[in-house]
């Protein structure tokens, strides 16, 4: 009940697995025959296709016109054609996806011409928040007028078991980042920028101790448990704030960032590149040659698995994204997105969730909640038909880290039913 | 291609792994912890002790299992929390005590406070400490009759037969400190006289995470505090009382119980600080051997009070 858990920062310590991909440096992936683009690789509203079957496209034609004030553009990731453009269903919703086949001339076309306004330029490329949640970038640095960004926290923490794609990217493109970084602090007048890292990254961190010489960039060494990483718990951690509910970081005059998303915006501004590539780890233990490879968005995952060798065994799940909250990719021809970080394989053992047993109230959900709610109550609630119960017991303040579930001995699946419960609240609003 | 099968199976949703640990595991930690007084039980009074451990688990998961037949619940003897209820059930009553009065304990464990409010993780009394107390209530004269331990069986009382009724020192029959800690020549029930064998219990369980050492700590600080205020600071006095009857086995074993104690660690705290506190008042006042069983219950079913008042601020709020 002790060591399990750091009780005061809540969360759980989860094996982290990321030797498997920690040295492996970033190789690129050829472009693959077809990319297939889905419109909605960010949060808020899918964007509108611009483009129509047979026509030529190039690198960085927009394909996905932003639409409305959350949502971003989508570019192609390759030179070719318009194949086919339709319905499909990823995960568990159907979208809009425009399949493009590459004619492999890799020929460019930059976005709209370059515009004097810096979030104008954000905006164009298309991007957003490559950590997982895809929130527009741009609509991070557009402020309202009695808004400042006085902090800007670089999230660099990778919480998420087998992960190990940001770490690598800092460690390979140290000036980059750094630039990026600058580049940030004087578009925005930051006060100061603070990259929140794990302590497991050790060569990242020893490399970022010898390279930071500016005096507004700061470096918060955060332990390595999971889900440090979450926003919130972020924030927490480098300021000591903790976000209100239902408030953006803004709020707080903060402004937080991926480390892949501070390379993209530092390419967008400085080559008006949009976002056609990102770094994926692709890791577990059924596939072949775990690696971090440079990705085209779009590019079909199996493409991805065949270029690390393929599975020594049949994995019984991969998921998009890490093992606690990540999701399972149903069919191997789902694309990466933009907010892929990690695809990973779990074998049978892994993966297997015994089933589930009475609770015998050990509490360990209520202790590794990071955010202090009373999961196993809300699950008992919920389980009541107590929707009203579960609502008052704080179950929208739920951050989806999925901590409770991994830790309860009795395989009780609490996060389910949280999630089913905030489903009911919101609806019955 | 890729060379192998890929078909997605199970829940779309993470997190997609869990902890290794399970419940079972846990109560088997607990088991293990009794073996400790069981082996002092049988060092101090005898195989018979062994037996009644052995019936007495026998019953218990015996009544569970048929219980859940009868009433065509799902079976969850496997959780290994029957066994433990009888088992710490054995463990508090005398050498003497007639098997019936352990089956009609098993009986009101399982059966009465266990099943009938729900089963396991629902009662909110705990099981053995309930059924311990009720048979002294009914059951006194059978169930008290204290022996010294072997080889000279004699009747006898037990230490705390001379340190209750609002006495204020020790007296000359209460043995010293060595012997109460150990179990040398004391009467009581088999489990409770050997209070070295628990204190190995309460380090197993600590060391593997299974109880918050804060509890206990707690539980015997606030009792020893309120001891040491009686009797103004007479420190043999609250050794003496300390070390004798049922407070150091209920302090590892019945104050740490998950199912019937608040959620939160605060609440935890204050629990263990009532038992505490309620145990040394009903020792003073009432010169009730076993308080520390009125006390946790008195306690138990404080605990939805204390949950109440000691629900964390969520994050952000």
């Amino acid at each position: 009940m002790f060591v399990r858990i750091k009780r005061k920062l809540g969360g759980v310590l989860v094996p982290k697995n990321k030797w498997l991909t920690k040295l492996e440096s970033i190789k690129d992936l050829n472009a693959p025959g077809r990319i297939i683009l889905p419109m909605n690789m960010h949060i808020g509203k899918p964007a509108k296709i611009v483009v129509s079957t047979g026509q030529t496209v190039k690198i960085g034609t927009l394909i996905g016109a932003k639409d409305g004030m959350i949502s971003a553009n989508i570019h192609s990731s390759v030179s070719g054609t318009v194949e086919k453009i339709e319905q499909r269903i990823i995960g568990v919703n159907e979208v809009s996806v425009v399949v493009i086949k590459n004619d492999f001339k890799d020929t460019y076309e930059l976005p709209q011409a370059s515009s004097e306004n810096l979030v104008e330029i954000i905006k164009n490329n298309g991007i957003v928040g490559m950590g997982g949640a895809g929130f527009p970038t741009d609509v991070k640095f557009l402020l309202k007028e009695h808004q400042y960004m006085e902090t800007l926290i670089i999230n660099a923490v990778e919480c998420e078991p087998f992960v190990t794609a940001d770490r690598r990217i800092i460690i390979e493109q140290m000036n980059d980042f750094i630039a990026g970084i600058s580049m940030l602090q004087e578009m925005m007048s930051i006060k100061q920028c603070v990259i929140a890292i794990e302590s497991s990254s050790e060569e990242a961190i020893r490399n970022l101790e010898a390279k930071i010489d500016n005096e507004q960039i700061k470096l918060k060494i955060l332990p390595n448990h999971y889900p440090q990483g979450a926003e919130k718990i972020v924030i927490k951690a480098v300021l000591g704030k903790e976000l209100p509910a239902g408030k953006l970081p803004i709020d707080l005059n903060v402004g937080i960032m991926n480390v892949s998303t501070v390379f993209a915006t530092f390419h967008a501004l400085k080559e008006n590149r949009p976002l056609i590539d990102r770094v994926v780890t692709v890791s577990g233990t059924p596939i072949k040659h775990p690696q971090n490879l440079r990705v085209r968005i779009g590019t079909p995952i199996e493409n991805v698995i065949e270029a690390c060798g393929g599975f020594v065994e049949s994995p019984m799940k991969l998921i998009n994204g890490g093992p606690m909250m990540g999701k399972v990719i149903q069919n191997l021809d789902e694309p990466v997105t933009k907010t892929t970080s990690l695809i990973l394989a779990l074998t049978r053992e892994e993966a297997n969730i015994p089933e589930e047993q009475n609770c015998i109230r050990c509490s360990e959900c209520v202790n590794a909640c990071p955010v202090n709610l009373q999961p196993i109550s809300i699950s008992n609630a919920y389980r009541a038909g107590n929707i009203e119960e579960t609502k008052r017991l704080g179950v929208l303040n739920c951050i989806d880290c999925g901590a409770c579930s991994y830790i309860c001995p009795s395989k009780i699946d609490i996060l389910g039913d949280i999630r089913a419960a905030k489903q009911k609240v919101l609806e019955s609003r | 291609m890729i060379n192998k099968e890929y078909t997605s199976t199970g829940p779309f949703m993470g997190p997609h792994i869990r902890e290794k640990w399970t419940s079972q595991w846990i109560m088997q930690q607990v088991l293990i912890a009794l073996v400790f007084p069981t082996i002092a039980a049988v060092y101090f009074f005898g195989l018979w002790s062994l037996v009644m451990v052995i019936v007495s688990i026998v019953a218990c998961v015996g009544l569970e299992f048929a219980f859940q037949k009868i009433v065509w619940k799902k079976v969850t003897i496997t959780d290994y929390s029957a066994v433990i209820t009888g088992w710490l059930l054995a463990l508090t009553l005398p050498v003497t005590a007639p098997l019936w009065t352990l089956l009609i304990g098993d009986f009101i464990a399982i059966i009465v406070v266990k099943q009938l409010t729900g089963g396991i993780g629902r009662n909110w009394l705990n099981p053995a400490v309930a059924a311990r107390v009720l048979l002294k209530l009914f059951f006194s004269p059978w169930i008290t009759n204290w022996v010294t331990p072997q080889p000279d069986v004699v009747a006898t009382a037990t230490p705390l037969a001379d340190l209750g009724n609002f006495a204020r020192e020790v007296s000359p029959t209460t043995p010293d400190l060595v012997d109460l800690f150990m179990g040398f020549g004391l009467g009581g029930p088999i489990g409770e006289t050997c209070k070295f064998a628990l204190l190995l219990s309460g380090i197993y369980l600590i060391a593997r995470k299974i109880i918050n050492p804060l509890v206990p700590v707690l539980t015997l600080g606030s009792f020893y505090s309120a001891m040491l205020l009686y009797s103004g600071f007479d420190f043999s006095f609250a050794n003496a009382h300390l070390l004798s009857g049922a407070l150091i086995f209920a302090a590892v074993f019945m104050v740490t119980d998950y199912t019937t104690s608040p959620l939160t660690d605060k609440g935890k705290y204050i629990f263990a600080i009532g038992c505490g506190v309620l145990a040394a008042m009903l020792r003073i006042c009432i010169d009730l051997p076993g308080g520390i069983g009125v006390a946790i219950l008195v306690m138990n079913l404080l605990t939805p009070l204390i949950n109440k008042y000691t629900v964390s601020r969520i994050y952000g709020e």
